[in-house]
């Protein structure tokens, strides 16, 4: 018989990583199980930007003394690494008209103070590992887990070697498109919301004013991002979309020899590894519990809930799961204050909105010089965010002060706004259900 | 039967999560198909962003 502990985690994400950390700082008999060899690699595409000195899922970051303090939930973290400031989401249109929210060119003279912090989340992670294993938490690498039954006394997972571990509890931080998460079944009653392709390219010597924000350029057939990364110069360009058929690399190109894209990009030149990611998008779980596993970040959540969206409830599971130890609840009741805790400031207040969101494509309505001529409407900067539900209310708020003006100005516009608007959502989503993948079962 | 593209692989794991029957696995921070488990589904040639999972002629 194997050894049983107290807890197993399965994946050293942030969410993972803290967790094992919490869970070491407690005394409790712990694994984390990673299937990388190499901790600090990072294969997924990921800004790497930790939200700071500003609301955050109920939490208001700040860094000092190299640290991340959580003072609300009352934690800090360890990091001693690179980092470059960040002061907002730029929506650029095609023809290089920008929406601001957040002035980088204040921020840059030390005007503004930064709303993100772009760190090495690879380091991150492995800091918080490192932590865990000097108290006494077995790490194991190489290790891909691929199913998960309940015993009488305790979680049995398996390894894709056949090896078995044992643990009272098991957190699952395996990120999004879970599989500890499908094969307990949560994905039954998620909704469906499609298959989300995702690859990036990395380049160096290029030339972006007002850089230190990401960038969302609109008018393309997919999603064109730009964001900067911790050497100057660097920075990664991603083409991203719902429909899995769809040639990216073609739509990059064309973005890329468009102006003024062409030119901040005229001296660049690709470098390293091409990141990509591929998600199957489904609502947040309310109740992120079965069979005595724990899920945390995007394990049960629908995709980017942050590197703070994944430390805080690892923090808060890992605690749960020590209180239900302490007091002999080997069970849902035991762990309520992670429940509660995921409940009062994740689902509640954004998770059941993200399982109401999916609606139509601007792209499929808006043609590129609508998108500009709708930018230059807001000339005025936003007060800088990164906070991503901050950012969607900051648009909308924008937006609908001038729909009058579009109304007057372009009733064409305002027709295919509308139209978009009442584009029922169930046909949304079943187009994105008829061209994705969808596996949630 | 289905292989990886090394070249184009970026170790992503999009194919590894999406794999219906967990035939793909991350060994030494490769990302390789186990022919005895694959059943030939083809989603991992659909869902990878970068075209590595590919359909080969068995050998």
């Amino acid at each position: 018989m194997t050894e049983l502990y107290d807890v197993l985690i399965v994946g050293a994400g942030p969410g993972g990583a803290m967790a094992a950390k919490v869970a070491g700082e407690n005394g409790l008999r712990a694994a984390i199980i990673e299937r990388k060899t190499d901790i600090k690699a990072i294969h997924r595409i990921c800004t790497m930007i930790i939200n700071i000195d500003e609301e955050n899922f109920a939490e208001y970051i700040t860094y000092r003394n190299k640290r991340f303090i959580f003072p609300h939930n009352g934690f800090t973290i360890n990091y001693d690494g690179p980092m470059r400031k960040i002061y907002g989401f730029h929506i650029i249109t095609p023809c290089g008209n920008r929406f601001r929210i957040g002035d980088a060119i204040a921020g840059s003279k030390g005007e503004k103070p930064p709303v993100g912090l772009m760190i090495d989340k690879g380091l991150l992670n492995k800091t918080l590992v490192d932590e865990a294993r000097a108290n006494g938490v077995d790490v194991f690498t190489n290790t891909n887990i691929n199913n998960v039954r309940k015993e009488s006394d305790c979680v049995v997972i398996t390894d894709n070697w056949g090896n078995e571990y044992r643990g009272k509890f098991v957190i699952a931080a395996d990120g999004v498109n879970s599989r500890l998460a499908r094969k307990l079944g949560f994905n039954k009653e998620r909704i469906f919301l499609g298959t989300y392709k995702d690859y990036a390219r990395a380049y160096e010597g290029v030339e972006i004013p007002e850089a230190e924000v990401l960038m969302f350029c609109m008018g393309w057939k997919c999603s064109i991002s730009l964001a900067p990364e911790l050497p100057e110069g660097h920075f990664h360009v991603s083409a991203a979309s719902y429909d899995i058929n769809q040639d990216l690399d073609a739509e990059m190109d064309r973005f890329l020899s468009s102006e003024p894209f062409a030119t901040w990009f005229r001296n660049a030149k690709e470098i390293g590894h091409r990141t990509s990611c591929v998600s199957n998008i489904a609502s947040p779980i309310q109740v992120p519990f079965k069979d005595n596993v724990l899920l945390v970040g995007d394990a049960g959540w629908m995709q980017e809930t942050s590197i703070v969206g994944a430390i805080m409830p690892g923090w808060s599971a890992a605690n749960a799961v020590t209180e239900a130890l302490i007091t002999g609840h080997i069970n849902k009741e035991g762990v309520k204050n992670y429940l509660d805790w995921w409940d009062k400031y994740l689902f509640q207040p954004y998770g059941k909105r993200l399982a109401s969101s999916g609606s139509a494509e601007i792209r499929d309505y808006l043609a590129a010089e609508d998108i500009d001529y709708l930018a230059s409407l807001v000339p005025e900067v936003q007060p800088g965010t990164m906070n991503f539900f901050m950012i969607m209310s900051t648009i909308g708020r924008a937006f609908s002060a001038v729909l009058p003006q579009i109304q007057e100005e372009r009733p064409d516009i305002m027709q295919k706004l509308m139209a978009m608007r009442s584009f029922p959502r169930e046909l949304v989503l079943a187009k994105r259900r008829n061209e994705g993948c969808a596996i949630m079962s | 039967m289905v292989e990886i593209d090394k070249e184009k692989c970026s170790g992503c794991c999009g194919c590894v999560d999406h794999c219906p029957v967990a035939a793909i696995n991350v060994i030494d921070d490769e990302v390789v198909v186990d022919q005895d488990i694959c059943m030939e589904c083809l989603i991992c040639t659909k869902v990878c962003p970068l075209g590595a999972p590919h359909e080969v002629a068995q050998a």
